[in-house]
């Protein structure tokens, strides 16, 4: 069986940059108190009518240039995103239409949230390897700074972008995915979980068990917004770090290798001092593995496929080299893969 | 012969609640009947008070690992489709994976593929076990749909709730997916597009994309209850419905070198009487041969065809040996067809 694997990167940022300043000033927060607690310094946010889907559009466009292919080649394409620009359609059909693609090739729509990378990249491998599938664009694009604006424990740290990678079959028996393993736990929903507009999580019959925390939370303290929306970060921090540290470790054991061997780790980008936790566990140096959660903030799905394009367009990527992606998430969903450049 | 995914089981899960024609009718201003002769549709079951989405998927899913006789310890891919998230954040797989005890190193895929969310999953399920990544997959669909579509007159007699699961895994021999294919033209957004509460269009600030634009102008000249937009328009989508249905159905029987007549039973989504009926008569199908369950549940969106599944082998109707055709298709425009041998 063939392998798949990555053949192409492209990026799509918003124009429109937003400080810390300008939030910690909304938030009422003194200065310096969201890069000291998070690691951001920036991020980048959509402009009036610049929808997801359309970032996903702009990063699977450059994606398919850099790899000199057009969208007549694509045999499917999956889209991932945590907050859907409709309730009907899904964003993946609006790629579709936006690159112009005149066959009407399968568009998936994922739901995975910080995972949602590994999760496509997962999906776009088994449509790889099993021979449905010669090209697939796997788009991820996140527009969510407006819609955290409102909450303090989450306006400071996300951010807007698309990234998109195309897919294939390897062309030689070294490169490629080699081992990709994924994972979820739904006892990890009450830490992280936001309602939306389809349940009315404040009626009294809806006292599940993955709402109990987040509604004990706004008995204390009314919502800051107009969603019910709970984070319990020092529990996502704990379960982040433990499942990084050690689905990195069971990865590169399948294949053989250890921590020492990879050139490159591309890890979530949702908070720097759960890398820094999962870095010191592994034993990695900080050049290793890059970031870009100071300038993008926490771009969910988005995250790991920016780093490899940014590290792509530096020149540091070499054919040869081993990456380790991992990411962890709300859900709980996480993921993690080794790859041959 | 290869390697087919087969499914090994399937289950059905209907909320006790059943909402009648004749209660809805007055409620949307329609006289008696009119919702049975205009859409076929008889009656729908309602999810309770408390009920989401994620809860009549795992109960459907537990029906479908008894009927496969497969134990949760031992599901290693979990697809979970709606339409309607039950959160913002996380995705229902989760959810779903924690009502069953699943094993937290199973994959919980969360798909939103509109009406074609089944054969959408039956075919990721099918990519990972032809690649060797998958031994025994469960596709749930979880459709709440009611109580969202109530206080709107035009939707409100459409929708039923249910969950509906499938066990699927890889086997040797003739009997099990053939193919699924899977297509989609985001020509077609426009048409059926709703908006979000994640972008809200109605703030008279905002530049509307393309797609909303009529939505946004029928809101101002009749806001609703809620602070949505939408633009559906059911001619055109009937129209995209029954030919694209019908086409995929001919090239993916011309594939296989079959005729039409060759297939035992048409599964189609069941999205109202007259585009059931209309693809039919394209393919010059005899009615006997469609299976259909819109009476008693209405519009159960991804749910619709795992439901004619479940209740035609209960009905001892699909027997060894026979083709089935299954073919779905959604706003977006996303659709699917697949070829099945039992």
């Amino acid at each position: 069986m063939k392998r798949a694997h990555i053949l192409s990167v492209g990026s799509a940022l918003p124009d429109r940059v937003v400080e810390n300043a300008a939030i910690e000033a909304r938030l009422g927060a003194p200065p310096g108190w969201i890069a000291e607690r998070t690691g951001v310094r920036q991020r980048r946010a959509a402009a009036d009518g610049e929808l997801g889907y359309q970032l996903g559009a702009a990063a699977a466009r450059r994606a398919l240039e850099a790899a000199g292919e057009s969208a007549e080649a694509l045999d499917a394409i999956v889209y991932s995103t945590m907050f859907c620009d409709y309730v009907a359609p899904g964003s993946g059909v609006l790629v579709q239409r936006e690159l112009g693609c005149r066959r009407a090739l399968p568009a998936y729509d994922l739901r995975n949230q910080c995972a949602g990378f590994l999760y496509g990249l997962s999906l776009g491998r088994a449509l790889i390897v099993a021979g449905r599938a010669q090209r697939v664009l796997l788009v991820c694009a996140e527009r969510q700074h407006e819609n955290f604006l409102a909450y303090p424990g989450a306006a400071p740290v996300f951010g807007d972008a698309g990234a998109a990678v195309l897919m294939g079959p390897s062309d030689d028996e070294e490169s490629g995915i080699l081992e990709l393993e994924l994972g979820a736990d739904g006892n990890g929903a009450a830490i992280a979980i936001a309602g939306c507009d389809n349940v009315d999580v404040f009626a009294p019959e809806h006292r599940l068990p993955e709402l109990s925390r987040a509604l004990e939370e706004a008995e204390r303290q009314p919502p800051s917004g107009p969603k019910l929306y709970y984070w319990n970060g020092a529990e996502i921090f704990r379960a982040a770090v433990a499942t990084m540290v050690r689905s990195s470790r069971a990865v590169l054991e399948r294949i053989g290798s250890t921590p020492a061997a990879v050139d490159w780790f591309l890890f979530h980008q949702a908070n720097l001092h759960i890398n820094q936790a999962v870095m010191r566990r592994l034993g990695l140096a900080p050049e290793r593995c890059p970031s870009n959660l100071e300038r993008f903030g926490n771009t969910t799905s988005a995250s790991i496929p920016l780093l490899l394009g940014e590290l792509i367009e530096s020149g540091r990527l070499r054919r040869g080299q081993l990456l380790l992606f991992s990411t962890f998430g709300a859900g709980y969903a996480w993921g993690t893969a080794a790859l041959r450049w | 012969m290869g390697v087919r995914s087969k499914i090994l089981g399937t289950g059905g899960y209907l909320p006790a609640a059943v909402l009648e024609n004749a209660e809805l009718e007055p409620r949307i201003g329609q006289p008696p009947g009119w919702i049975r002769s205009t859409l076929g549709i008889e009656r729908r079951h309602v999810a309770a008070p408390g009920e989401l989405g994620y809860h009549l998927g795992a109960k459907a899913a537990r029906l479908a690992l008894e009927d496969a006789g497969v134990e949760p310890a031992a599901v290693d891919l979990l697809i979970y489709h709606t339409n309607w998230a039950d959160y913002s954040i996380p995705g229902s797989g989760v959810l779903v994976q924690r009502e069953l005890s699943l094993r937290p190193s199973v994959p919980a895929l969360d798909l939103r593929q509109q009406c074609a969310g089944f054969l959408y999953g039956l075919a990721a399920a099918e990519a990972y076990q032809l690649a060797g990544a998958s031994r025994c997959a469960l596709v749930v669909c979880g459709e709440r749909l009611v109580a969202n579509s109530l206080p709107y007159a035009p939707i409100a007699p459409i929708f039923g709730d249910a969950g509906a699961a499938a066990v699927v895994a890889p086997a040797a021999g003739d009997a099990g997916l053939i193919e699924v294919r899977g297509f989609s033209d985001g020509s077609g957004a426009e048409f059926g597009v709703v908006s979000s509460d994640h972008y809200d269009v109605l703030d008279p600030r905002r530049k509307v994309p393309p797609e909303l634009e009529r939505g946004v102008a029928a809101w101002r000249e009749a806001p609703l209850a809620r602070r949505l937009a939408y633009h559906w328009d059911g001619g055109v989508i009937y129209k995209n419905a029954v030919s694209r249905m019908a086409q995929a159905t001919r090239e993916l029987l011309a594939a296989h070198q079959l005729e039409v007549g060759d297939v035992d039973w048409y599964l189609f989504h069941q999205a109202n009487q007259g585009i059931v009926e209309r693809v039919g008569s394209l393919l010059r199908l005899p009615a006997e041969r469609i299976l259909t369950n819109l009476g008693p549940y209405g519009n159960t969106s991804s749910a619709s065809i795992p439901l004619l599944l479940w209740d035609a082998r209960r009905a001892g109707r699909i027997q060894p040996g026979q083709l089935l055709l299954m073919c779905a298709f959604g706003v977006g425009y996303v659709w699917a067809a697949a070829l099945y041998r039992t």
